[in-house]
């Protein structure tokens, strides 16, 4: 307990002992309208984000991703979203295909995923791309929010 | 509750306790493998590769997509044996993945595993599993 000076008639109890540091969190994040994705994998969010690792100790950055797809005009395509650290990666496991049945009909989809541990004060980008399977779809609303904390 | 000075006249349940503050951590784990689900309804399938031990309070995240012939899939967050959340997806058409994700927030998981379990009749296969469970270790 700490000690408390110049405080009479009250209970020292009344002031907690301050709980210790947290860990250190950070947050980005970005909003796309609108974007249009193919066969060929693109970027499907505003910007990729890009942080520094922490200095001192390990951290990780937890990824999370939601918004709709959807087709214009044919339906029975597949998309599939991954996530990529340091964009010439993508990490496998950061993946969802997402089913757009029918045509004009949105489909929403979300992913959350967690990185592996970075090296410390390493420089890392992370983007989200889609493809279609065939045809196109419209990505609309994709919002992504990436929280980096100390591990 | 905590002790509160200097009242008069006023109920101490006035002013609630605030939940814990404390360092946090992180756990995840992926599923790079399709599960295909017992066709036994009453007998959920694990869809984590393992479960996941924490202490304290956990946000638990999870994403994933299922895919079925016109069928109704129950995915159910478990901490040790018990359901504590559940959510109810439409796979509507084999080789369709519909996509979900749930959140959740466990008061307390009295060190208890986390898992992710899912079930429903028919042939159902579910993939891309990712669960990201942000504990507080207060």
């Amino acid at each position: 307990m700490p000690k408390i000076a110049g405080i009479k008639n009250r209970s020292p109890e009344t002031y907690p002992v301050s709980k210790g540091k947290p860990a250190l969190v950070e947050t980005q994040s970005n909003v796309n309208t609108t974007h249009t994705v193919t066969d060929v994998a693109s970027s499907i969010v505003e910007a990729p984000i890009s942080f520094q690792a922490p200095a001192t100790g390990s951290s990780k950055a937890i990824v999370m991703v939601s918004g709709v797809l959807s087709s214009p005009s044919a339906g029975g395509i597949d998309v599939t979203v991954n996530v990529l650290v340091d964009t010439d990666v993508p990490s496998p496991p950061g993946t969802v295909v997402v089913a757009v049945p029918v045509a004009d009909a949105p489909v929403p989809f979300s992913l959350v995923f967690e990185t592996t541990a970075f090296t410390s004060s390493s420089m890392q980008t992370i983007d989200v791309q889609a493809a279609t399977s065939a045809g196109t779809v419209v990505a609309g609303g994709v919002s992504f929010v990436v929280m980096v904390s100390s591990v | 509750m905590a002790k509160i000075a200097g009242l008069k006249g006023r109920s101490p349940e006035t002013y609630p306790s605030p939940k814990n503050e404390g360092i946090i951590s992180t756990q995840s784990s992926v599923n790079t493998d399709a599960v295909t689900l017992n066709s036994v309804a009453p007998f959920p399938t694990p869809l984590l590769t393992a479960p996941i031990d924490v202490s304290g309070g956990a946000v638990v995240m999870y994403s994933g997509a299922v895919s079925g012939d016109g069928v109704d899939v129950t995915v159910s967050l478990v901490v040790g044996i018990d359901i504590v959340y559940t959510i109810n997806v439409e796979a509507t058409a084999a080789n369709s993945p519909a996509p979900f994700s749930l959140v959740f927030e466990i008061d307390d998981t009295d060190g208890l595993p986390i898992s992710i379990v899912a079930s429903g009749p028919g042939a159902i296969v579910a993939a891309d599993g990712s669960v990201v469970v942000i504990a507080n270790n207060a």
